[in-house]
């Protein structure tokens, strides 16, 4: 008997993986589709707000990363208020002790994980940046590795990407035809006429579609006898998006990190600190000699600036790649293969959530340094 | 010239990811040899320099990924 444990959980890990990708395209259900867009795309028609005549569309970013700030909201919340009343117990009685025999200080369940995962940051933010500083770093580096780790794990729950808005495409996209799933007004994209995402259809306007297109393509308006109808094409706007996959966010978040690190730099060393991009003590100090310092100095504005790029670009990199190898997996290999894909991305995923902290703090750390000979 | 828009953006995109790739490619390989050389030195310290290797080859990957990203965006962003 205990040999066959082995055997049927094999046989269950099998079906869960293998299964869907065979029976849900039997009951039209579809698995993935490559939809791939950089831009974040618009899930309501009127734009959120406006300034001037620049407009703020509602992007289906928005909402997933409103998501995710109630997640993680919602898990700070409430190992918050288990440390509070842990503390409170201990506090009533010293000697209290738990259900389990434990004291009242030792922290359990939700507690325990945030409570290793904010000291592991903790420890790492006073080792770099020091004792005197770490009460105001340390909120930043964690928010930061916390809110992108969410973000970017967000991306695998089941509808980010793949349920949305069936719209016409835009004259000379790529797009393809659209299918209603029995009489259900659930519609869904038909690719290679088996699987596609499930969508609503938002603007089933057909007239309005075939003029869009026909005043795009006249030639095909002009045959009048054969008339080359146009094709009128479908693409999907999911409502959620993962927040990472749109540059807006982490362009935001490279901005945050690289002003606050500039702040942290002036408040420790004072004006001082801007000898390191105009370095004129140098100038005055070593004469003709110092004019060459001066014009690395000035190369320092540039390696600032180029941190706002690099730190963008790599979180959005890395998990619009991801996003991108997980869609085209799905098509070439549907059963299995995925599973040990999405293993990599949520190891992917935690790793540049860490990673953008972690730059954070060694930026910062470096600023608190000040520039070469001027710092003593 | 009969050289179309579409076929000039499909060369491009495999030249930026495939021409990318290379440096990022030795960097993980020295990044990885050091690593394993330190490990066979010091066993002891196999987990602390396994933690620097991954972080250090992220920075690395971070290259090849600048090299995607103009690629999926050569690839993806439509010209109108």
């Amino acid at each position: 008997m205990k040999k066959l444990v082995p055997i049927i959980a094999l046989i269950v890990a099998a079906v869960i993986c293998v299964g869907p990708a065979i029976w849900l395209p039997q009951l039209g259900i579809p698995v993935a589709f490559p939809h791939v867009q950089v831009a974040p795309e618009p899930i309501w028609t009127k734009p959120l707000f406006q300034i001037g005549s620049f407009e703020f569309p509602f992007v289906n970013s928005l909402p997933s990363i409103v998501l995710a700030d109630i997640i993680l909201l919602a898990l700070a919340i409430a190992a918050g208020s288990a440390a509070r009343k842990r503390l409170k117990q201990y506090e009533a009685n010293p000697k209290a002790v738990d259900e389990e025999g434990d004291d009242m200080m030792v922290p359990k369940g939700w507690l325990n994980a945030f409570e290793a995962v904010l000291e592991y940051f903790y420890n790492l933010v006073e080792q770099i940046a020091g004792h005197k500083w770490v009460s105001q770093v340390f909120p930043l580096v964690a928010t930061i590795f916390l809110l992108v780790l969410v973000v970017n794990w967000l991306h695998f729950v089941p509808g980010v990407d793949s349920v949305g808005i069936i719209h016409c495409t835009e004259p000379g996209m790529k797009g393809f035809a659209v299918a209603e799933i029995g009489s259900s007004g659930v519609y869904r994209l038909a690719f290679n006429d088996e699987i596609g995402p499930l969508g609503i259809v938002a603007e089933y306007n057909e007239e309005a579609c075939e003029t869009a297109h026909r005043s795009h393509n006249p030639a095909g308006a002009e045959d009048e006898e054969g008339a080359v109808q146009p094709e009128i094409l479908y693409t999907i706007a999911p409502f959620l998006r993962t927040g990472s996959t749109d540059l807006n966010l982490t362009l935001g978040l490279a901005l945050v990190t690289v002003v606050s690190v500039q702040i942290f730099g002036f408040r420790e060393l004072g004006f001082s600190y801007f000898a390191k991009f105009f370095n004129l003590p140098a100038l005055s100090n070593k004469g003709a000699w110092g004019v060459i310092d001066f014009g690395v100095s000035i190369l320092e504005i540039v390696s600032e600036l180029s941190k706002i790029l690099s730190l963008s670009l790599r979180l959005f990199g890395n998990l619009f790649a991801g996003t991108i190898l997980l869609f085209v997996l799905m098509f070439l290999i549907p059963i299995g293969a995925p599973v040990i894909f999405f293993l990599l991305e949520i190891f992917i995923g935690l790793m540049q959530a860490f990673v953008f902290g972690m730059l954070t703090l060694v930026y910062i750390g470096l600023a608190f340094l000040g520039h070469g000979d001027d710092s003593h | 010239m009969n050289f179309s828009i579409e076929a000039a953006r499909a060369i491009g995109a495999g030249i930026a990811i495939g021409l990318g790739a290379i440096g990022p490619g030795i960097g993980i390989g020295v990044l990885g040899l050091g690593a394993m050389q330190a490990i066979g030195r010091n066993p002891e310290a196999a987990g602390l320099v396994q933690t620097n290797m991954i972080l250090t080859i992220v920075f690395a990957e971070a290259i090849a990924i600048y090299a995607l990203v103009v690629s999926l965006v050569l690839v993806f962003v439509g010209v109108s």
